[in-house]
């Protein structure tokens, strides 16, 4: 596989299959330069964004849950507010469903399962750290009220996925409802 | 690569891709070359279609039968429509711009 290939393929498959041979053809008449190759990189990302809602919403519910994180960490949100901002931060998979409808004209499940996919990154990425111990905030790698950490990050992954599912209905319900009324105001 | 001049509304992707095509319809090569002649702004393929894309989700632009690997774009009459106003904005500014160039 080249390298033409390979920038290619860091596009989203459904942006490939619209655009990929046209973008194929430009690329085999180019010289890969570095600018080149940025430019087409910072180009795919921002496809992965636009094709993708849940991924713009995963980002920015990890943004959220990071600087949560960093915010408790420094003092700047007492510890005590932390499920509180925590679930606030699930506004983006509320978003994420209302998005995939509105964006995709999509059915209801196929929006939930974008707010699940949003709830994974996060959450995901926060038992892995947890799971590696290179965290230790807030005591966790010590048991907490006789059960282990691993024991709260599973009830804590439960948990939110039980909210995604709720959220990503949420969401999807409301666009759909946006949707009809356009349908009806046209 | 994308931007090599000085940026501005006169190195906007979008409204070079729609000038361009406001000739007639083009290909994403073609409009490349086009928009490197008449602006003298070599537009990087990933600015290219990103602005395409864009431009197909608007409505502004819509792709033709393809031959081959090439597939041409054709502006519509609500492309037309937008890139009719934004120039008129650019040539109002412009002569204000200028009319006070000149005032100095």
């Amino acid at each position: 596989m080249t390298l033409r290939d390979r920038l290619l393929r860091t596009y989203p498959r459904a942006w490939r299959h619209e655009y990929g041979p046209e973008m194929a053809g430009i690329l085999a008449h180019k010289r890969l330069t570095p600018a080149l190759v940025a430019n087409v990189v910072a180009s795919s990302a921002r496809q992965h964004l636009r094709c993708d809602p849940w991924k713009t919403c995963a980002l920015g519910l990890g943004l959220w849950t990071s600087g949560l994180i960093l915010g408790v960490r420094e003092g700047l949100v007492p510890a005590s507010e932390f499920v509180y901002w925590y679930f606030a931060g699930h506004l983006f998979l509320f978003a994420a469903g209302g998005w995939t409808v509105l964006r995709e004209n999509s059915g209801i499940w196929r929006a939930t399962a974008s707010s699940f996919k949003a709830a994974l990154v996060p959450d995901g990425t926060c038992i892995l750290i947890a799971s590696v111990n290179m965290l230790r905030y807030w005591g966790l790698s010590s048991p907490v009220h006789g059960h282990s950490v691993h024991y709260w990050i599973s009830i804590n992954f439960v948990i939110t996925f039980l909210v995604a599912l709720l959220f990503g209905l949420a969401g999807a319900s409301l666009a759909r409802i946006v949707n009809r009324f356009r349908r009806f105001a046209r | 690569m994308a931007r090599k001049t000085a940026s501005g509304p006169a190195t906007d992707p979008e409204l070079l891709i729609l000038s361009s095509l406001a000739e007639g319809p083009k290909h994403g090569y073609a409009i490349m070359q086009d928009v490197a002649t008449f602006a003298g702004v070599e537009l990087g393929p990933g600015t290219l279609y990103t602005a395409i894309t864009r431009l197909v989700d608007e409505n502004w632009i819509e792709p033709m039968e393809a031959s081959g690997r090439q597939r041409p774009y054709r502006i519509t009459s609500t492309g037309l429509g937008h890139l009719r106003i934004q120039l008129e904005k650019m040539r109002r500014l412009s002569s204000f711009g200028l009319k006070r160039i000149r005032a100095v």
